[in-house]
């Protein structure tokens, strides 16, 4: 089920009568509701792949209470290993089988020798790369003594399939959202309203933005030998809005939606095109899956505590299995690796965490110093993007190549739309100037204003926006669903 | 809780009080766009044409209604749109005769085999949400493929400008407020200016045209209610083929007997045939296969003139 469909306009409000009219007097009720309905949410996409999110919770579930059973080392290890293989496993078979495969035989080619195996048709399961690292987040932290393991089933199937951020994230910790279902929730009025705000806002990104946007960055990138330098780099930049418009859109409808049951999700996203490095851009940027990667992979490598070697190497690590956890493919490989290369100056001279503060901390407009670093900071994101985009690297490379080109003098119109693209670019800065003044909150639309006319009047024309964008006849998926 | 709920309910029904409100406005207003073809046909109201010529894109963009009326000092117009079967063209027939009071002396009626496919470009009802504004009409009504959700765009026109705002759009918004049209020029037709480049010997799949291909209940339903329309309104109807570059080395297979099916039904109903389609042609009159650029269209239009001159000399 889409967060921008009709089914979910229904499903939604009524889950939300059920959860806090018919089952609140009971907690296990109630999270047993949340278990149906998530299953119910993921299963309308294909109900098949619900045995897969059921088999990770029955093994994460039974390897957490073998955990806090088991006082043997090596046996707790072969516990954490087989949690690890299992859920790893499902991903790897799902997700790179028949990139391995590929290259292997590549590979081998390359070598003289000739392998024959027929690659395997493969339906990747929606959002089975978040619910992998839920579960194992669950499991590690168990292992690593820093979380009880829960005795309570339901509660844990609640945790695992939470059907606002099962299928693209955030990414949350056992720690965090699993305790939030042992308490009895109440209804808390801000709450709930800041999560529509947020709901809102979310639609906003998802629709009005993200969607508007890839229907010229699809333009471009799908007909690129077409277009000049000057138009690949605006295809670029029609990507970096509509990726984060997307991504961060979802977010925000899977965190408000939380809100309305009650529950806190953790902030994925804190206005990353306005980082003044790279450095702050991965402290803002899907931070669910930022901090995952920190915490799982890059801490339990040695970190940055070791020599210069080992820093580089661990930076190489994080960000090269970060860009393989988007997707078996190479391009996203080289996204990783590129922005490991941004980042390693930074960290190598200790200037990696230079820019804890929102820009521009309380005053309206940012320095002449701060635009700079802003400006080039997005630069080297759109650059990075475009590997992230293109369909394979030949193809990344023919487009760099054009953008440094002599093409990129030159003007094209022929992938406009008239006055609708005029007023698409003019949307785009809208946005970009309320996320703007609401950069030091969790979300674009949490401060409008004290009036609740003017308020109302941003509502109005956000539905209006909504409703006059969408495209009703054609199912635009998020595009990290397929991650 | 309490107090959430009556404030989202009533922050939805002030919502929807002003949506419809401005649903209504924008019924007044895009009733006013003449910018595309469409448009512009649903508001010629009360005229008069000696002659109109009505069709899918080889009549749109065929046929020089300029260069007949200057021929043969008539009063034309070109009701030909892109990609229309029969359904869609009985529903403009309908509407400009019945709806918009507009009188035609004769019609030249586009039937070949291309009118009859039956995938998403020829038979998608993408051109109903243009009639929603008249289902109070029983025949319109009932020729729209999907009439059971139609009268809630007429009572609720906010659903039909939300559900396709990508065709009523920002452009067209802008453009309602214009009171010229590019379609009064040129009387309805529109030309592909030059000669792109194509492969005439290219073998259409035909598995796949003959899938789509099928003269089937409905569209004969449909051709004899535009026949029946044009009786009404005492309305001399021809049938004529557009040309088709070399139709029958490369198309003809498709529906072997298409004309002389079409030959039997115009004799059946007393309506002239005269048909280009199996005519040779240079491959310099066409943009593709099946269209034909300027200087096609201008010679096309010419042999069209010379057979309503000539007593239907291209009849066959």
């Amino acid at each position: 089920m889409l967060f921008n469909s009709i089914d979910f306009a229904i499903f939604l409000p009524i889950v939300f009568i059920l959860y806090w009219f018919v089952t609140n007097k009971n907690l296990k009720l109630q999270n047993f509701l949340i278990v149906a309905a998530s299953y119910l949410f993921y299963g309308w996409w294909d109900w098949r792949f619900l045995s897969l999110i059921l088999f990770s919770t029955v093994v994460d579930y039974t390897i957490g209470r073998k955990l806090r059973m088991e006082e043997n080392q090596t046996k707790r290890k072969i516990l954490l290993w087989t949690s690890i293989l299992v859920n790893l496993g499902f991903l790897g078979f799902f997700k790179y089988y028949n990139f391995f495969l590929d290259n292997f035989i590549t590979a081998f080619s390359f070598f003289g020798t000739e392998i024959k195996a027929n690659s395997l048709n493969i339906i990747l399961p929606v959002g089975i790369s978040f619910y992998t690292f839920q579960t194992l987040s669950y499991t590690i932290d168990v292992y690593k003594r820093n979380l009880e393991p829960t005795k309570d089933f339901i509660a844990f199937s609640a945790f695992v399939s939470f059907f606002p951020q099962l299928v693209a994230g955030p990414i949350e910790r056992a720690t965090n959202l699993l305790p939030q279902f042992y308490k009895k929730r109440t209804f808390e009025y801000d709450k709930a309203v800041d999560g529509m705000r947020q709901i809102l806002w979310g639609l906003f990104k998802k629709i009005v933005i993200a969607d508007t946007c890839a229907e010229y960055a699809n333009l471009i990138f799908n007909n690129s030998a077409d277009y000049s330098g000057s138009t690949l780099v605006l295809g670029a930049l029609f990507f970096t809005f509509q990726i984060y418009g997307d991504f961060s859109g979802y977010s925000d409808i899977a965190i408000g939606t939380s809100r309305l049951f009650g529950f806190n999700l953790k902030q994925n996203f804190a206005f990353p095109y306005f980082s003044r490095d790279l450095a702050e851009f991965w402290r803002r940027w899907h931070i669910s899956l930022s901090t995952w990667f920190r915490d799982y992979l890059y801490i339990p490598l040695g970190g940055s505590r070791g020599g210069t070697w080992m820093k580089v190497r661990n930076t190489f690590i994080i960000f090269i299995v970060s860009g393989f956890w988007h997707g078996a493919n190479w391009t996203f490989i080289i996204w990783g690796a590129l922005n490991a290369i941004y980042f390693l100056p930074l960290m190598l001279t200790n200037n990696n965490r230079n820019n804890l503060e929102t820009v521009a901390h309380g005053r309206l407009l940012p320095s002449i110093k701060e635009i700079s670093l802003m400006l080039l900071t997005f630069s080297l994101t759109v650059f990075a993007w475009i590997f992230f985009r293109a369909e394979s690297v030949s193809h990344a490379l023919s487009i760099i190549g054009e953008i440094f080109s002599k093409s990129i003098l030159s003007f094209q119109t022929s992938w406009t739309n008239g006055y609708i693209t005029i007023f698409h670019i003019i949307l785009v800065l809208f946005f970009v100037i309320i996320e703007w003044i609401n950069r030091d909150y969790e979300f674009g639309l949490q401060r409008i204003s004290n009036h609740t006319f003017s308020r109302k009047i941003v509502y109005f024309l956000i539905v209006f926006l909504i409703l006059f964008t969408a495209d009703y006849h054609s199912k635009q998926e998020f595009i990290y669903f397929q991650f | 809780m309490k107090a959430f709920i009556i404030k989202l309910v009533k922050l939805l029904l002030i919502f929807v009080g002003f949506f419809l409100i401005i649903g209504f406005y924008l019924e007044y207003q895009f009733e006013k766009d003449n910018s595309d073809k469409f448009t512009w046909l649903r508001n010629k109201e009360n005229n008069n044409f000696d002659y109109a010529f009505i069709g899918s894109s080889r009549t749109m963009n065929m046929i020089d209604i300029n260069l007949i009326d200057s021929v043969l000092s008539k009063k034309g117009i070109n009701l030909g749109i892109s990609g229309a079967d029969f359904r869609t063209l009985y529903m403009i027939l309908y509407t400009f005769l019945e709806i918009k009071n507009n009188k035609i002396g004769e019609l030249y009626i586009q039937v070949d085999p291309f009118m009859l496919y039956k995938d998403s470009v020829y038979n998608n009802p993408r051109y109903d949400h243009y009639f929603y504004s008249y289902v109070n009409d029983e025949n319109i009504y009932n020729s729209i493929n999907d009439n059971n959700t139609s009268f809630v765009y007429r009572l609720f026109p906010i659903f039909k400008y939300v559900e396709f705002n990508s065709v009523y759009n920002l452009t067209h918004f802008i453009r309602s407020f214009s009171k010229v049209s590019k379609w009064d020029n040129t009387k309805g037709s529109w030309f592909f200016s030059s000669q792109l480049p194509f492969n005439p010997d290219a073998n259409p799949d035909k598995t796949n045209h003959t899938k789509y291909l099928k003269f089937d209940n409905e569209d004969k339903a449909y051709l004899l209610k535009i026949i029946d329309l044009c009786s009404k309104f005492k309305v001399k109807t021809i049938f004529y083929g557009a040309p088709i570059y070399n139709y029958e080395k490369n198309f003809k297979f498709l529906y072997p007997n298409f004309r002389e099916d079409m030959t039997l039904l115009s004799n059946k109903y007393g309506v002239d045939y005269i048909n280009f389609m199996g005519q040779d042609y240079d491959k310099s009159f066409f943009k593709d296969m099946t269209h034909m650029n300027y200087k096609g269209s201008i010679n096309f239009t010419e042999l069209l003139i010379k057979a309503r001159t000539h007593n239907n000399v291209y009849k066959k």
